[in-house]
């Protein structure tokens, strides 16, 4: 079938197509107050179209599928009207080796496993959502590549409350079912929940900074977008014209890795079909190179990175390098400071420099000689990104697998430690 | 969609106590300009249906874009079997709402320029006619700009006898511009959007528009100072008005987050059940969420579970007056819904969400409210904002900002911060203004994610004695 559509755009007058077609069978439990409140399933179908003529780009996203000649025509119609993209260069070709399907094993009684999460938060409150996701797809473009892809993921994301102000979260996300452990997240966000009754109103000023994978999960989630291309010339990175310059403390090394067999963003190949790679984003400290598709990469004189999205290169699993602390000794490193274990809405006031805010949820906790000491509640980090990557001074050497609501791109990340960061909050 | 949505609706109904169907056609188109260059524009198009039951208090909700017969069979199957697993899980059954059917309904906002008529080339040429008003002396570090329009029909039928249909388009902006002036930047995230056809474009005049905001973020740059701590009164232009009212307000009067369903994502509130008629604010202030403004970005006339949408009144003089409900809240508390219940898709469950939030308009001049202001700022706009997931703490950073003094504003101010409480927002209000002014949005929430058109806004509006410092 996309084949025969890329066939057909190049009959209309296209110089590239790609066609991709896409099949998902999806289930999602989610729960609140110790009750299941909606157990949903999605099957769903759609094509994805993308194709060039005369550098006039378009490309449509079909989920009516029984109009896809007709939405043909459309395409058609605007990239004959659309003005040229001077700066698209084509779409990747060659004979490409990809590497064999996995097969994934999720076979889970979804049901079972969000009971056994309520009887492990017992006299707690628990909220949160279970997936178990299969999907395929197909693709052909016009310099003559064919390749499929299947995988299947399930991923839980849930939180345990003690009191209304006293909670944790935590999440389990796996190819296989080996990997997925549902009980030990709903332990880990239960101690958390625990660990925060009474939390007291923290205070503004500049701390040393210890962030669980959860949190550093959100950063480096906002990070990822800021690598690619296309956001980097919008003027919306603060990564830009910092190839070859440190934008990291010298302990960190970054990857983009859409090859892992345990990241739910990998894949066999990438939205023009080039094959999935790892690619070294921030080695020792220094920006090496920013997410790629053929036309972006050619303008900026470099290979593709195999980041296609074809409008916008896009991560696939970033990898924040582990380091060497055990959990303890982060904590004995960090010293005095605040351990924060969650956080979310992270807005930009400027994405070209950098500055943000971001806010701490869940178990805040202070730390009094290496040694927790007490939680607190309602303040904010306001800061530089590009300043809390430099003020990096130590990772653990506990990766985690982070994907949930407030972590769109998969990614893996340790405990990571940050000097010097700035925290405010209200003033009455 | 009327058959496919009957044969749904009658196998769903032989093992269930309540089936809702939706079919929904929608067609978006999106047009793409990156610094002034024509980028990768194009559309989307879905098709399909979803089911909704009840099965022994348990909610089962399945979705589909392959209408053949046979697979809508084997996912209502599917539903339902998940439906009833679920429901030996149940402690407290959900019960929704009483409310009355509303059968043959037809509604659709009516486009003077039809959408579907306007070319591509008129289109494209809005975004090249908004580039090229911007002003030589601005230079911009990057802009990204998107014109999208759409429509989308629906076809709402449940098994009480309610049989809706609707067709609505819509038509937005969206403009991302970074202006760099002296060594430093600022960026301006700019939004229009209505449910109207292409006369939304006249009325928006987006050069004058798009030219204004850069041109005030140059003057902001060049000539703006670090803004004055201390306590002082804070002016809210109507934008910052309007997003206080969505984040503060809005949000935490939702009862879904009340009631903890939406606990592990967008978190729960401040508010609880108990604190209806409690005082939250000054007594000039009455909050409102109204989807039947007509041509808003926020409209609908019967929300997504077939209830007839009103005008909810969230803050009345000063107190806590409602919440937003959809059946399922309104349900376990023994209330009717207030037809708050709206999803960005097909594949998407109804829950509960604002629609246009504002507040009511004042007998204050804007220019009074200035003139009887001994020492203040006026924030006009924001950059960055946000709120935590109880809605009690949040902030927001000018984009423009101007310092007051003695009754006069005396020079604009960079990136002045308001980090504050909700009720001390709230509470120290003391002048509000008649000057009512709407913003769009895209308000996110839900899982998975729905983002949704909105619009926050309401008039210039004063808070008494706020502590201004803690940024940057």
């Amino acid at each position: 079938m996309p084949e025969e559509v890329v066939q057909r755009c190049l009959d209309l007058g296209a110089d590239d197509v790609i066609c991709t077609r896409l099949e998902s069978h999806r289930k999602q439990i989610r729960f609140a107050n110790n009750e299941i409140t909606a157990s949903k399933i999605w099957d769903s179908q759609a094509m994805r179209i993308f194709l060039s003529m005369d550098k006039r780009v378009v490309v449509t996203s079909i989920r009516d599928m029984d109009n896809i000649e007709a939405s043909i025509s459309k395409l058609i119609g605007f990239a004959k009207v659309m003005g040229p993209k001077e700066e698209y260069y084509g779409i990747a070709s060659g004979k490409y080796t990809y590497s064999d399907m996995r097969p994934n094993d999720t076979d889970i009684v979804e049901e079972d496993v969000v009971e056994s999460v309520f009887s492990i938060a017992d006299d707690y409150r628990a909220a949160g959502v279970i997936y178990n996701t299969h999907s395929s797809n197909e693709l052909a473009t016009s310099a003559g590549i064919k390749c499929n892809d299947k995988g299947s993921s399930m991923e839980i994301s849930l939180r345990v409350f003690a009191d209304k102000q006293a909670s944790g979260h935590s999440v389990s996300c796996a190819r296989n079912k080996k990997d997925f452990d549902a009980e030990a997240a709903c332990r880990e966000a239960k101690d958390i929940a625990k660990m925060s009754i009474g939390a007291k109103s923290g205070s503004e000023g500049r701390f040393d900074v210890l962030l669980s994978p959860l949190c550093m999960g959100n950063l480096i989630d906002h990070i990822s977008f800021q690598t690619s291309a296309f956001y980097v010339d919008s003027g919306l990175s603060f990564f830009k014209d910092k190839i070859g310059k440190d934008v990291a403390s010298p302990i960190v090394n970054l990857y983009d890795d859409g090859t892992r067999p345990d990241g739910l963003g990998s894949g066999r190949y990438d939205e023009e079909g080039v094959p999935s790679r790892k690619n070294t984003l921030i080695e020792e400290g220094v920006l090496k190179t920013y997410l790629h598709n053929t036309s972006t990469a050619k303008k900026h004189g470099v290979e593709t990175t195999a980041n296609a999205g074809l409008i916008s290169p896009e991560p696939t699993n970033m990898v924040l390098q582990e380091g060497d602390f055990s959990p303890e000794e982060m904590l004995s490193e960090l010293g005095n400071g605040l351990y924060i274990t969650n956080n979310w809405y992270t807005r930009f006031q400027n994405y070209s420099t950098g500055d943000f805010s971001t806010i701490p949820r869940d178990g805040i906790f202070v730390v009094k000689d290496g040694e927790i000491s007490g939680s607190i509640k309602e303040i904010r980090i306001s800061d530089n990104m590009q300043r809390l990557l430099l003020n990096i001074s130590a990772l653990g050497n506990d990766p985690k697998h982070i994907h949930w609501w407030e972590a769109e791109t998969p990614c893996f990340t340790p405990h990571v430690l940050i000097k010097d960061v700035n925290v405010t909050r209200s003033r009455g | 969609m009327e058959d496919i949505c009957s044969y749904a609706l009658e196998l769903g109904l032989k093992r269930s106590s309540y089936v809702e169907v939706k079919a929904e056609r929608s067609v978006s188109n999106e047009f793409v300009i990156k610094n002034g260059q024509p980028e990768t524009s194009g559309f989307d198009s879905s098709y399909g249906i979803s089911i909704r039951l009840l099965v022994n208090g348990a909610l089962g909700f399945c979705s589909t874009n392959n209408l053949e017969k046979d697979n809508v069979r084997s996912m209502v199957d599917e539903a339902l079997r998940m439906a009833r697993a679920a429901s030996a899980h149940v402690k407290k059954p959900i019960v929704f709402s009483k409310e009355e059917a509303h059968s043959n309904v037809k509604y659709s906002v009516k486009e003077r320029s039809r959408l579907a008529d306007i070319s591509i080339e008129e289109k494209m040429g809005v975004l090249s006619e908004i580039h090229s008003a911007i002003p030589n002396d601005v230079k911009l570090a990057g802009n990204l700009m998107n014109l999208d329009d759409g429509l989308t029909e629906k076809y709402y039928v449940n098994s009480e006898g309610s049989s809706i249909r609707s067709s609505i388009p819509v038509i937005s902006f969206f403009g991302f511009l970074t202006v760099v002036e002296g060594g430093d930047s600022a960026q301006a995230m700019l939004e229009k959007g209505a449910a109207m056809g292409w006369e939304a474009i006249s009325k928006w005049d987006l050069p004058n528009y798009v030219a204004g905001e850069v041109s005030t973020l140059k003057e902001i740059l060049s000539k703006g100072k670090a803004p004055p701590t201390g306590n002082m009164d804070i002016l809210c232009g109507p934008e910052v008005t309007g997003i206080a009212s969505h984040e503060s307000c809005g949000h935490p009067y939702e009862a879904d987050r009340i009631l903890g369903r939406e606990a592990a994502q967008a978190g729960e509130s401040f508010v609880s059940i108990d604190m209806l008629g409690d005082r939250i604010g000054s007594e000039m202030v009455t909050l409102v969420d109204d989807p039947t403004l007509e041509n808003s970005f926020g409209f609908y006339l019967y929300d997504d579970e077939g209830v007839k949408a009103r005008k909810r009144q969230l803050i009345k003089d000063g107190r806590i007056n409602e919440l937003l409900h959809n059946r399922e809240t309104a349900g376990q508390l023994g209330l009717s819904s207030n037809g708050s219940a709206r999803c960005n898709n097909y594949d998407r469950e109804p829950i509960v969400r604002m629609a246009n939030t504002y507040v009511e308009p004042g007998d204050w001049k804007r220019d009074e409210i200035i003139e009887e202001t001994k020492r203040g700022i006026l924030i006009n706009s924001f950059t960055e904002w946000n709120i935590d997931d109880r809605r009690y703490n949040q902030k927001y950073v000018s984009r423009e900002a101007h310092y007051i003094e003695d009754g006069e504003i005396k020079y604009p101010v960079k990136k002045a911060p308001l980090e504050v409480t909700t009720p001390k927002f709230w509470s120290s209000v003391d002048a509000i203004g008649d000057d009512v002014r709407f913003f769009a949005g895209n308000c996110g929430k839900g899982e998975p994610m729905q983002g949704i058109p909105v619009l926050m806004g309401g008039p210039t509006m004063r808070l008494h004695d706020i502590q201004v410092g803690g940024s940057l």
